[in-house]
């Protein structure tokens, strides 16, 4: 690894695509998760990698290359996300605070329907629930990242929840399974 | 540690390490994004010197239409503030101006402006005739010797006549004063009418086939266009235009992973593209015959991209062949993303009407479409040009 990165900051083409290839599924995760579409996420993804590139010489060895590429890549999304703000759809939270936590929820859903889910989220819901669900910022960071209030994060994230499970819901219906579980049932099984 | 949600913990579990098959045409075109921008550090100057001189023309052209009112606005003014003082101040200019070409020849009125030119020349044979009876030729040399009472005379009537010349056009622009003070809209129309009626303005239907490719084409495809073209003359060689061509971009290209030291898995991609160009050109006529004229075509496009498809195959080692389709609609726009280089030859039909041939290469300054392929066309366009209204440039 440390010599594909050398070959990085030599610029050589063929360790680029190395480095490129070896992360691609798990840049395009991330960037499949913000983006619209597919199209958009190739965008994000190889801006994303131009900045890998382009800054790869100022990467700390002694920290894992997977965490700078993802807040890379995270901040390329963000920084598209920016620039279609006409979209956003911000409200403060106000009683928001509980959600049905005993809802069921089918928890067998392969990638492509959950991915397809969050894509179907309004651009606002969908980059808050990105950050705070799966990538962990906390509605401290959101809000200093997209320079909303901490209010409106939570209620970004409350109706981001709300919106996919009543399509999770929607989903386990149209599938007609029977089978679905509630969350505690879900945590015991893990 | 904040606590989970259910239904974060169901998305969080369900998208960690996705597996996604790798697509060698995002590489192809990250290799791509990564040339452009080592080579963004050493652009050549006259792309950008390119780009700044198609906007100076633009510029300028939209200068030179704005500037076709000027001159009926000036001459508006001015003979409303001549109206408003019809008095020995607002004549005596006048006066002087005719007065010197009134002592000299008569001929001289001929030189006059049209308006003046009739009442003046009447004013002085009356005068002629009441003097003595003889006719405008006998006037010649009592003029050169008259006596101070008499040019006071002669004075003093001039004054009445050309009171009455500056008042004749007064009312026609009062008539037309109130037009042209009724806003901002119709002083642009009272340009473009103007424009119009000068007869400057040349519509060009053009139809092309081209073929459009790139360094890794792979056979060769006839894409087609067909647009109008709007051309208006700068000075009488000089002329600049503009339009929109509405085209479909049908190409092949291809390659293989040997290129960064992988197997040699080959590839190719079928693009189907409907887009719309929009040129703007500056021409020099090098050769104008009676029926024939020739002349050089340049400038810059700009690409807006109504719908991308593309269609990807790649064999892998096994010797499987995947195929996988994506469609854009309106993502990509190249804005003077292409260099025009053309050649018009031009037979006159009639006044208005002439029709042509016009071999062209279109070279790009940027890459093209969502994967950014640097694409060249080139083929032979069929022109009709018109010129509704009638000039004879």
């Amino acid at each position: 690894m440390q010599e594909i990165i050398n070959g990085c900051i030599r610029k050589d083409r063929s360790s680029q695509y190395l480095l490129y290839k070896e992360f691609y599924a798990y840049g395009m995760g991330i960037c499949q998760r913000y983006a619209l579409n597919e199209s958009d996420a190739g965008d994000v993804l190889n801006d994303g990698f131009l900045k890998v590139f382009t800054h790869i010489d100022k990467y700390e060895t002694s920290k894992p290359f997977k965490t700078w590429l993802a807040k890379i890549i995270t901040n390329t999304a963000i920084d598209k996300y920016r620039l279609n703000l006409k979209f956003s759809n911000h409200d403060d939270i106000s009683g928001h605070e509980h959600l049905g936590q005993e809802a069921p929820i089918h928890a067998d859903l392969a990638y492509k329907e959950l991915l397809h889910l969050i894509q179907g989220l309004s651009p606002a819901y969908r980059v808050v629930f990105n950050l705070y669900a799966i990538d962990g910022y906390t509605h401290e960071e959101i809000a200093a990242l997209l320079n909303i209030s901490v209010g409106t994060s939570k209620s970004n994230l409350f109706k981001a929840r709300q919106k996919l499970q009543e399509r999770l819901m929607a989903h386990e219906r149209a599938a007609g399974q029977p089978t679905s579980l509630p969350l505690q049932q879900i945590n015991k099984q893990e | 540690m904040k606590k989970e949600h259910n239904i974060d913990q169901l998305f969080k579990k369900g998208m960690e390490d996705p597996d996604i098959p790798f697509n060698e045409l995002d590489w192809q075109k990250m290799a791509q994004k990564l040339a452009a921008s080592e080579a963004r550090r050493t652009t050549p100057l006259w792309i950008y010197a390119g780009a700044g001189v198609a906007a100076a023309l633009l510029l300028v052209l939209f200068i030179f239409l704005a500037d076709q009112n000027q001159p009926t606005q000036k001459r508006q003014h001015k003979s409303v503030k001549t109206n408003s003082k019809p008095g020995t101040d607002a004549v005596q200019p006048a006066i002087e101006k005719i007065a010197p070409a009134l002592e000299n020849k008569p001929e001289a009125l001929a030189k006059q402006e049209p308006s003046l030119k009739q009442p003046l020349a009447a004013g002085l044979a009356s005068m002629s005739l009441k003097e003595g009876g003889s006719p405008l030729s006998a006037a010649q040399p009592m003029l050169k010797g008259v006596t101070p009472t008499l040019l006071n005379t002669q004075k003093h009537y001039q004054e009445q006549q050309l009171a009455l010349v500056l008042h004749k056009p007064n009312t026609t622009n009062m008539r037309t004063t109130p037009e042209a003070s009724t806003g901002e809209s119709k002083d642009k129309s009272a340009v473009l009418e103007q424009v119009v009626r000068r007869g400057k303005l040349t519509f060009t239907f053009l139809a092309a086939p081209d073929i459009t490719d790139s360094k890794t084409s792979v056979g060769t495809k006839i894409s087609s266009n067909l647009g109008l073209l709007l051309t208006y003359p700068l000075s009488k060689k000089m002329s600049i235009s503009t339009g929109a061509i509405y085209a479909r971009k049908l190409y092949d290209y291809g390659g293989n992973l040997a290129t960064v030291g992988q197997a040699n898995l080959p590839w190719s991609l079928n693009a189907d593209c409907y887009v719309i160009d929009v040129p703007v050109n500056v021409n020099y006529q090098i050769l104008s015959k009676k029926h024939y004229s020739i002349t050089l075509n340049s400038g810059v496009s700009s690409y807006f991209m109504l719908k991308e498809k593309y269609k990807f195959s790649s064999t892998d080692a096994e010797g499987v062949t995947q195929q996988r389709m994506l469609e854009l609609n309106n993502q990509n726009k190249h804005l003077l993303g292409i260099a025009n280089i053309s050649v018009s030859i031009e037979r006159k039909v009639s006044d208005k009407v002439s029709v042509g041939i016009q071999p062209f290469i279109k070279l790009p300054l940027t890459g093209i479409g969502y994967y950014d392929y640097n694409l060249r066309s080139r083929g032979v366009a069929l022109s009709l040009s018109i010129k509704p209204f009638g000039s004879k440039n």
